[in-house]
């Protein structure tokens, strides 16, 4: 599913202390491509990142997902918009801390009419032998495989993953992030990371590099490297 | 797909068993008593309807000083009214003292309803009012002595124009103790001495379907007819101002609101507390609440899905109470009437009416407002939930403290912070505090009343007189009964009229009215009526047709009747009696009058224990109120007081971290909890004591008499210390909490 993002503006503060965090921000992503959203922190990464998941609003221009304009979407029209289009990882998993593995990840696919299958996910995930565990039982790394299965059962569209590595080692971080090369793969799916890793830059197809709410690049990735093989 | 959040409720009730248990105890209590009290109440009233419908209730009586059947009849032949003998011999001696009415053989009007054994037959037979069965030890087979002669019990049963013995229509309380009512055969009652004969005729109208107004208008007729035709009515009393008929109906006409007003404030608290109690889970929880609205999750699933485990729990604790309502809860309810009223026996219906009012409505109120408040909370962006932001509004600038201590100031802060909790902390502790201040005040009222008007009574005994009789001894005093338009009840009420003369030896010390056209008012009719010098008062003269207007010119401090005092000389001139006439005897002595000139004889005990008496018949009742009250105070103590520990479990372990020792952790957080629990334990007094009044001034309405509003010293201090004591019992919970939170948990969970 192709995302069309243009000329979004959006501000927070009022009166004097009014700041313009995104600037006119235009951009395409394919489908199927992973796309990577770098940037110092105050960029406006993750805030493009929230709009485009319809989780904050833009204050101008519009962004269009398949058929879906994101700006014209009521509240209620947003909620069904993320739930049958999107998969959201964030950098803390937040996983509910009663519901096992599975359950967390069964949580989602609940939302969903072609939910992929739990099993097969959780092989895909590396998770099988630790499904029937609670969070609190299990690593960092492996809750943060359940939160990525918990966005992708759902087998969304677009995958937002806003710092999906920022709470994880070296060593995990690269699982992660090869699950996430393998998921897109897999699945097809349009997947949107947003980082502050340069590094990450390789393994994407398309590369936007922001600073102080404007795209400063927008390029393709000419040499996309395996995940694997990033090294920072 | 059935939803996977649903697999968290029963994991949620076992992680915060305690909490839940607390407030499912709490609802099934609360909903059982209900329960039980509605369907008893509602079953009870229809059983009173059954009774006014099949036993023939008189419409009302009069009573004469002789027998005057043929003159009756005579006068009111031709009118579309039934009059019936219902003649009834007065013991005053009953076991030792009680007064018992023992009428002639009933067939026609006023039925009673037999509890057990048979109607009289023989001559040597009585059949008792169930309450004088019970309270005199007179069971069916045993012999009661009646006019010196001895009688069978042969039976016991209610009377369906004294379901509530009251011993004079006026008085402020049942007697059960020392009055009652009983029936013996035609036989039985000719033995009977004719001096202790009251000759009542009970009436009845043709016209079943008569309106209020138009009965008011029938009696004034009939009553204009009777003393036309040269009646000599002493007594005329309707049903619909007959105390021992209505009282019943009253008081189970505001018992069943009140109740139900008692339950519905209890569940609106409990829904807040299980508000606040989710709030926190709510805040706990928010950025996973954030990641599955970011999901897709809509916000009403959310919502539902918090709302789950309130709303299971109070279901069940409905349907458990409600089962328990009808089950344990019938028997002392049912014994609650029969102890206080001479009642048929109650048939037990299911009342699909108590069931909606205490077992729906409480669901419905409690899954409303945790929906309305949810909603409110959920309202919010996920985004803000994902940033842990939770604040409606824009961020909260820090409160300026005073200067004070640094311990005292986080202590403040802690208060602040958590003002939700301490909020609905302080609507618990003003419930529980004021069914306290009920049940540990209402006999130390009851008891100072019937104290002061003990002291305040100058006369041992008092005899009415219904046929002139001269006696040595006593003071001869005036006594007349009127009527006064009562307007916050919108009735009219009953007082006395009392001459006195001027030496009196009894009454020495009220104020008597100068001029005519004056009268002194007691304390209990100022208070009443509101009346004060200078007012103007009606009173109504229902026997003789009459409305006389009065300047109160003093009022007197005499507190044992609901009275106002003429001049002896004055009265009887208003009432065109002679100068010297006179009606009633006051003595400090026992006077010998033979019974039959007397129409009511009365003893310091029958007008000062009534109350007391009555009051000892609730004792149980009263422990179950305190003993609730204490239990609603520990378990909202503990649930909202739990909450701010675990709402700061990571600041707690911050201060662990920087050396602070457990006791210095208490002294902030438990502080903060006790000095909440004790001003709010200080702040509900005046609003309870407030409360306690406004429910006296009601029922005060609907009584008659008065009862002046009094709170022993020691109940406020005592209130304060049962509450403080609660807390300190619960807080040794708080403290294990505090000792068992791990430095650690400042270190994770730092998102």
């Amino acid at each position: 599913m192709n995302l069309r993002i243009r000329d979004v503006h959006k501000f927070y503060g009022e009166q004097e202390s009014r700041i313009e965090v995104l600037k006119g921000i235009d951009c395409e992503v394919s489908s199927g491509e992973i796309c990577v959203l770098l940037g110092p922190s105050g960029s406006g990464k993750s805030t493009l990142l929230n709009i485009i998941g319809g989780i904050e609003t833009m204050d101008s221009g519009s962004i269009e997902i398949g058929d879906e304009r994101i700006e014209k979407l009521d509240e209620a029209h947003l909620t069904e918009y993320r739930r049958n289009y999107l998969g959201f990882v964030f950098q803390f998993y937040n996983l509910i801390p009663n519901l096992t593995i599975r359950e967390n990840i069964e949580v989602c696919a609940y939302l969903s009419r072609r939910a992929l299958d739990i099993d097969e996910l959780l092989e895909t995930l590396g998770l099988s032998e630790h499904a029937d565990k609670l969070p609190s039982q299990v690593s960092g790394g492996q809750q943060q495989r359940c939160a990525i299965g918990r966005a992708l059962v759902k087998n969304p569209a677009l995958l937002l993953c806003d710092e999906p590595t920022g709470a994880l080692d070296y060593k995990t971080s690269k699982e992660i992030l090869e699950l996430i090369e393998r998921i897109n793969a897999k699945y097809h799916n349009t997947v949107i990371i947003v980082t502050h890793n340069e590094a990450i830059r390789g393994m994407a197809h398309r590369v936007l590099k922001l600073r102080d709410g404007r795209i400063v690049r927008n390029y393709v990735n000419e040499s996309v490297i395996a995940a694997r093989d990033l090294e920072w | 797909m059935k939803n996977p959040l649903m697999k968290r409720i029963p994991r949620e009730l076992k992680t915060n068993f305690g909490r839940y248990f607390g407030m499912f105890l709490i609802l099934v209590v609360t909903i059982m008593v209900g329960t039980g009290f509605q369907v008893v109440c509602d079953s009870a009233s229809e059983t009173l309807d059954d009774v006014f419908k099949t036993c023939n209730v008189e419409d009302g009586y009069f009573e004469t000083g002789t027998e005057a059947t043929a003159l009756v009849r005579e006068v009111l032949a031709g009118e579309k009214v039934s009059v019936y003998e219902n003649f009834y011999y007065v013991e005053n001696e009953f076991d030792g003292g009680a007064k018992l009415k023992v009428f002639r053989y009933r067939s026609e009007v006023d039925l009673v309803r037999l509890f057990e054994g048979h109607m009289p037959e023989r001559a040597d037979e009585v059949l008792l009012d169930r309450l004088v069965s019970k309270n005199h030890n007179a069971p069916v087979g045993s012999r009661v002595t009646l006019d010196g002669q001895e009688y069978v019990v042969c039976g016991t049963a209610a009377f369906s124009d004294y379901s509530s013995l009251f011993k004079s229509n006026s008085d402020l309380m049942m007697d059960t103790m020392n009055f009652g009512v009983a029936m013996v055969s035609d036989e039985g009652f000719s033995k009977l001495s004719p001096d202790g004969r009251v000759y009542r005729y009970s009436y009845i109208y043709e016209d079943d379907s008569m309106t209020k107004a138009e009965h008011l208008k029938a009696d004034a007729e009939l009553r204009s007819r009777l003393l036309a035709g040269g009646v000599q009515v002493s007594e005329f009393l309707s049903a619909e101002n007959n105390q021992s008929i209505q009282f019943i109906r009253m008081d189970m006409g505001k018992d069943g609101p009140m109740m139900k007003i008692l339950v519905y404030i209890f569940i609106v608290v409990l829904a807040f507390v299980f508000v606040v109690l989710t709030n926190h889970t709510i805040e706990a929880e928010a950025a996973v609440i954030g990641t599955l609205r970011a999901q897709g999750f809509r916000r009403w699933e959310i919502i539902r899905h918090y709302m789950a485990a309130n709303v299971l729990i109070s279901v069940a604790a409905s349907l458990i109470g409600n089962v328990l309502g009808y089950t344990l809860m019938l028997k002392p309810f049912t014994g609650m009437y029969y102890m206080l009223y001479s009642m048929p026996p109650i048939k037990i219906r299911f009342n699909p009416g108590a069931f909606l009012l205490t077992t729906v409505l409480p669901m419905v109120i409690m899954i409303t407002v945790n929906a309305v408040m949810l909603y409110r909370k959920l309202s919010l962006s996920p985004l803000k939930f994902l940033r842990r932001d939770l604040k409606k509004r824009g961020q909260k600038r820090a409160v300026r403290l005073p200067k004070l201590s640094f311990a005292s100031r986080f202590r403040l802060r802690v208060i602040l912070q958590n003002k939700g909790n301490y909020c609905m902390l302080f609507f618990g502790v003003f419930l529980a505090s004021f069914l306290l201040m009920f049940g540990m005040g209402i006999k130390p009222l009851v008891t100072h009343y019937s104290e002061q008007m003990d002291r305040k009574l100058n006369y041992e005994y008092q005899y009415i007189l219904k046929l002139p009789y001269n006696c040595d001894g006593g003071e001869r005093t005036t006594v007349y009964s009127m009527e006064t338009y009562f307007a916050r009840a919108k009735k009219d009420m009953e007082i006395s009229l009392i001459g006195v003369g001027t030496e009196s030896d009894f009454f020495g010390d009220v104020t008597l009215p100068m001029g005519s056209g004056e009268l002194t008012v007691s304390l209990p009719v100022a208070k009443k009526l509101g009346l004060k010098k200078g007012d103007r008062i009606t009173l109504k003269d229902e026997l003789q047709e009459r409305e006389y207007t009065f300047t109160v010119s003093a009022l007197s401090d005499y507190e044992a009747t609901m009275a106002v005092f003429l001049k002896k000389e004055e009265l009887n001139r208003l009432l065109g009696l002679p100068d010297g006439y006179y009606n009633c005897y006051i003595s400090n002595e026992k006077l010998s009058i033979p019974d039959s000139f007397v129409g009511k004889q009365l003893t310091r005990a029958d007008i000062t224990g009534a109350v007391d008496r009555m009051m000892d018949s609730f004792d149980t009742v009263i422990l179950y109120v305190n003993i609730f009250a204490v239990a609603v105070y520990m378990i909202l103590m503990y649930l909202l007081t739990k909450v701010v520990i675990e709402k700061n479990a990571i600041s707690i372990s911050f201060l662990k971290v920087f050396g602070y020792n457990d006791s210095e952790i208490r002294r902030i957080y438990l502080n903060a909890n006790a000095w909440v629990v004790i001003l709010s334990l200080i702040i509900c007094i005046p609003i309870e004591l407030l409360a306690f009044k406004g429910a006296m001034y009601y029922a005060l309405i609907l009584m008659e008499g008065y009862l002046p509003f009094y709170a022993p010293w020691y109940l406020v201090p005592s209130i304060v210390l049962i509450g403080i004591a609660a807390y300190f019992t619960i807080s040794g919970v708080l403290v294990r909490k505090i000792r068992r939170i791990p430095g650690s948990e400042a270190l994770k969970n730092r998102e």
